[in-house]
């Protein structure tokens, strides 16, 4: 088998376990679909998240108060986290002609491609009326950071499909010809595409300055997100300017985190140890590595801030998290969700030998650290307002299954796709 | 014109009345209250701070401060929240989006969320409770204290809370006249306004208690 047709097989052969993944993800996105309109015929109550203020129950025992955002906004800060990667990668790739990292740069793309529209249904998870959505168009004010979001992700977005279907318009003009049975479908979305050497000059020169422009709208896009937090001076933890470089760095940990857990397993399922070797593995890994420890870094230099003379306010959310009900939360993030993925990582500094299952699990660890640490940002500081007591927030089953909801359709969109177009560039298995 | 609310902590009694008005006159749903009585002991309503039998109770009722510099109407990314010439911060119904973002960018904690289809006790469908000039608010949408501005407008009448106080510790009126009542206390008394060193420039003042409303002690 050649390589080429090695990667093909992802669009070629389809076989059980497909349908059996596909079904199970069907059923779960259907068990979503019911979770959400029962909240859009009830209302926000069929969650966990309360008014930052509860009324006195003079009748019967007290009643906290509660935090008014929950997992919803950390799901939508994890997703644009996630996004993060993609065209990042690609871009990079790109701009620094970084050859042998070519056959990660689509399926890196095509993450990008699935984790913003998630992001976005999180926000319209999240709004009590989602049917007025379209007064942040017509109402829309720039002096809000939400604003913000919005410009910068639609811009990411399109951005991203502008730059997938550059990237990606050769490779279906290939399977035009090959898959004589979907030509009709490759032949109309390639609109055209002869496959010239002047057509292939002209994509490539488009795509590198759409990538000068993509890099620095991906930093944008996460430091605007980081804004809707870090301006608030309201609350404790917050309002701090660490907060931009904190969050785009975090974005880029989970995100080249998510990019070596895909490479991984497309590398295990379709056996192409030959394309994806160890060598790319351990680039990526490496860069992982850089990023991972700057994140700490980071971490620890606000931890220190807040601890040794924090605000009253900052030092209320602080001492929640780290001796408070938070406290086993914060203290397994900070050892298992961060400690071990760092040590796994550093180990091929001291002793020889670079292990990718290994190295496998320590991105999943860290991508789960990272949702539960956008968590740890967002609640304990809206739990603990100054002036009001502490607050409770517990997640319902019904909030949950709409949070696992884009977990299911962004799985669900990725496995479509790699049905439908090879998820590495052909071009680079050429040469 | 600059509506200003100034209350009197000495002579807070904690008796809800103010909040109990509130939410008749504008109709508030179960669940939410525009105007709360916060003691400064503890968590629980009504808690004296310090430790038996050295115990002294403070009331700080807090409603929406009307923030020259506010949060809320900054962050509203539907301009639903918006600041009125004479001071008043407003929240407009029609538009809000239900974001929250102002229940996260409030310094005071006031905004609240009808989590669920506002319920009221009783039914208002039985006989009007409220005052008529109040809409009735959808499910999705925050609400918070207005200075009942439907009051302030027609007819030059104080918002409920300062109508209903038994104590008479609350005061309302304009800034700018410098003989009004508000513009009289705030130059002869001291007064504070909740965490001032934010620059959200409240437009409530607070005069501090001279005896704390309630002091044991036991030999």
């Amino acid at each position: 088998m050649t390589s080429e047709d090695s990667i093909l097989q992802s669009v070629t052969k389809t076989g059980t376990g497909f349908y059996v993944f596909v079904c199970a993800l069907v059923v779960l996105t259907c068990e979503f679909l019911y979770a959400w309109y029962l909240q859009l015929t009830t209302g926000l109550v069929v969650t966990g998240m309360r008014s930052i203020y509860n009324a006195p129950n003079y009748m019967g025992p007290y009643v906290a108060g509660g935090s008014p955002w929950g997992i919803y906004i950390t799901n939508f800060i994890f997703w644009i986290g996630i996004s993060h990667a993609g065209i990042a990668i690609s871009a990079s790739v790109r701009l620094m002609d970084l050859k042998k990292y070519k056959v990660v740069a689509r399926m890196a793309e095509v993450l990008t491609l699935v984790a913003l529209p998630m992001a976005g249904l999180s926000i319209v998870f999240d709004q009590g009326r989602p049917d007025r959505i379209i007064n942040l168009l017509t109402y829309g004010r720039f002096q809000s950071p939400m604003l913000w979001d919005l410009t910068a992700i639609t811009t990411y977005f399109m951005g991203t499909i502008v730059y997938l279907y550059l990237s990606l318009r050769g490779d279906i003009n290939e399977l035009a010809h090959r898959l004589p049975k979907r030509e009709w479908f490759y032949k109309r979305l390639a609109m055209n595409y002869q496959g010239t050497e002047s057509e292939k000059e002209r994509h490539n020169q488009t795509l590198w300055w759409l990538a000068l422009a993509i890099v620095p709208i991906m930093v944008t896009v996460h430091s605007v997100v980081s804004f809707v937090f870090g301006l608030m001076i309201a609350r404790g933890g917050w309002y701090s300017t660490i907060f931009a470089i904190y969050f785009v760095v975090g974005a880029i940990v989970s995100g080249v985190a998510a990019v070596y857990s895909l490479a991984w397993i497309f590398r295990w399922l379709y056996k192409w140890q030959s394309i994806i070797t160890d060598e790319v593995l351990k680039g990526v890994s490496w860069a992982l590595r850089n990023v991972l420890i700057i994140y700490i870094y980071l971490w620890i230099a606000e931890e220190l801030t807040t601890r040794y003379m924090g605000t009253s306010a900052d030092l209320r959310v602080s001492d929640y998290l780290w001796f408070g009900p938070y406290a086993p939360i914060f203290w397994t993030l900070a050892v298992v969700g961060f400690g071990i993925p760092a040590l796994i990582l550093l180990k091929p500094i001291f002793r020889k030998g670079f292990n990718p299952k290994l190295t496998f699990v320590a991105s999943i660890i860290l991508n789960v650290a990272l949702w539960v640490k956008r968590f740890s940002i967002v609640v304990p500081s809206l739990l603990n307002p100054p002036l009001y007591p502490t607050g409770v927030y517990i997640p319902t089953p019904t909030e949950i299954s709409i949070m696992l909801g884009t977990f299911w359709m962004a799985t669900l969109l990725y496995v479509l796709f790699i049905k439908l177009f090879p998820i590495v560039d052909l071009d680079v298995i050429k040469g | 014109m600059k509506l200003t609310m100034v209350i009197d902590l000495s002579r807070c009694l904690g008796c809800w009345s103010c909040a109990v008005g509130c939410k008749l006159e504008n109709d508030e749903p179960i669940g939410i209250w525009w105007n709360r009585i916060l003691t400064t002991g503890g968590q629980e309503p009504d808690t004296p701070s310090g430790d038996y039998p050295n115990v002294k109770m403070t009331y700080l009722p807090i409603n929406c401060q009307h923030c020259d510099n506010a949060p809320c109407v900054k962050v509203c990314p539907v301009a639903a929240l918006r600041k009125r010439d004479d001071g008043i911060v407003f929240l407009d119904w029609s538009r809000c989006i239900g974001c929250r973002y102002c229940l996260v960018a409030c310094p005071y904690g006031i905004p609240a969320f009808n989590w669920n289809p506002p319920v009221q006790a009783p039914d208002n469908s039985l006989f009007q409770i409220g005052n008529p000039a109040v809409p009735v608010r959808p499910v999705g949408v925050s609400e918070k204290c207005t200075f009942c501005f439907q009051r302030v407008d027609v007819g030059n009448l104080t918002p409920k809370c300062i109508e209903v106080c038994p104590a008479g510790a609350r005061f309302f009126g304009d800034l700018d006249d410098p003989n009004s009542q508000v513009s009289q206390l705030i130059q002869t008394k001291p007064t504070v306004r909740l965490r001032e060193e934010l620059g959200t420039e409240p437009s409530v003042y607070y005069i501090p208690p001279r005896n704390p409303a309630i002091k044991v002690q036991v030999s």
